[in-house]
């Protein structure tokens, strides 16, 4: 099976089912972890399909030295956080014209759009949903990028800028909450 | 939770429920220390949970980003070929104006049998712009410049500048186009 710069090259060269192998390995990875990120399954696909395309735009930019994941879930994750600036200026404009803060600001949930919708287990779905909601935001992000993005802890590293051990220690931490939070059903 | 406990426990924290085969000496330091066994059991059971929560494929996204990027080559491709189409008219126009260039078929055409000639002329003119070079030395030659050797040779070089842009677009060359 060819590795991802092989693929790149190919795609580079003209070759379009190159790339749609690309798709194939990583799309559901790249959704997974914007559907956490945004809270939102439908958009978190539309997000992804845009990552793809810019990805396929810029891929003469991309520098094989680095790893085509960490280049891939960069750009996702910029466009999720644009997505996030974008909501959060929106909802501010409409309370300010409604004048009903309270009401407008609660985003309410839609289970067909729930990034964890699909869980059998309820419970275990609403436990899973609130502990990684309440995780500190430095730690959320890394156990997005780690279980939902299934990247590994130097990818991580790479993509946030930090050293391979501080994204051990934070992840260290993150699971000594989860494993706490979650216990009754581990 | 001593140094080794928490230095095995981060391990597991990332391999736990992988793969991976732990380290000999982790597995024995985990017969030994009952609360990192019972950390080790708890992350993978953290890592069945992480696996179920991850939502299933979406087969339909890979079409609908292939169909949005069939569809920005096409463009970019039409983009692409554009100049060199100008570059052509731009040839045919002026070498019907200035009445043909010396030596050239086209010296012989006028505008209404260009447009009637298709293909024909279009070769015939490029024939032309090749047989003006020759004319333009011998011109340069002689410190004589005749109005239309200089136009057939300034149709000669937007011609080349055209087909130089338009092999450079049509390819895309990273900066590492040569790597495989």
């Amino acid at each position: 099976m060819p590795d991802d710069v092989e693929l790149v090259a190919a795609a580079l060269a003209g070759d379009e089912e190159a790339f749609a192998d690309l798709v194939t390995r990583y799309q559901r990875r790249l959704t997974a972890f914007l559907a956490q990120l945004v809270g939102d399954v439908e958009l978190a696909r539309e997000l992804t399909q845009e990552a793809f395309i810019r990805a396929w735009s810029a891929l003469e930019r991309y520098d094989p030295t680095y790893r085509f994941s960490t280049w891939l879930f960069r750009i996702g994750h910029n466009l999720g956080i644009d997505h996030l600036r974008r909501r959060r200026i929106k909802t501010v404009g409409i309370t300010r014209e409604d004048g009903d803060g309270e009401e407008m600001d609660r985003i309410l949930p839609d289970e067909r759009k729930d990034p964890l919708g699909h869980l059998r287990n309820a419970e275990l779905s609403a436990a899973l949903r609130k502990t990684i909601e309440d995780l500190r935001p430095e730690y959320r992000e890394l156990v997005l990028l780690r279980h939902f993005g299934g990247l590994s802890y130097q990818e991580i590293a790479e993509i946030k800028d930090m050293p391979l051990g501080t994204v051990k220690n934070k992840l260290f931490r993150a699971h000594s909450v989860l494993r706490t939070e979650l216990a009754s059903f581990l | 939770m001593n140094d080794r406990c928490r230095e095995i426990r981060e391990y597991l924290a990332e391999w736990a429920g992988s793969a991976n085969p732990l380290d000999e000496s982790i597995e024995a330091h985990l017969q030994a220390c009952e609360e990192c066994r019972s950390t080790r059991i708890a992350e993978e059971r953290l890592n069945t949970v992480f696996e179920a929560a991850v939502a299933p494929e979406d087969r339909d996204l890979q079409r609908r980003v292939m169909d949005n990027i069939r569809g920005l080559e096409n463009r970019r491709r039409f983009l692409a070929v554009f100049p060199v189409a100008a570059s052509v008219m731009m040839v045919l126009v002026g070498v019907a104006l200035l009445g043909g260039v010396p030596g050239g078929a086209a010296a012989r055409t006028s505008v209404s049998s260009l447009i009637a000639g298709g293909w024909v002329s279009l070769v015939s003119s490029i024939s032309s712009a090749l047989t003006a070079w020759r004319g333009a030395a011998v011109g340069v030659s002689r410190f004589v410049a005749a109005p239309q050797v200089l136009a057939s040779i300034t149709v000669a070089v937007i011609l080349m500048i055209g087909i130089a842009m338009v092999i450079r677009r049509w390819r895309r060359p990273g900066r590492w186009s040569g790597q495989s």
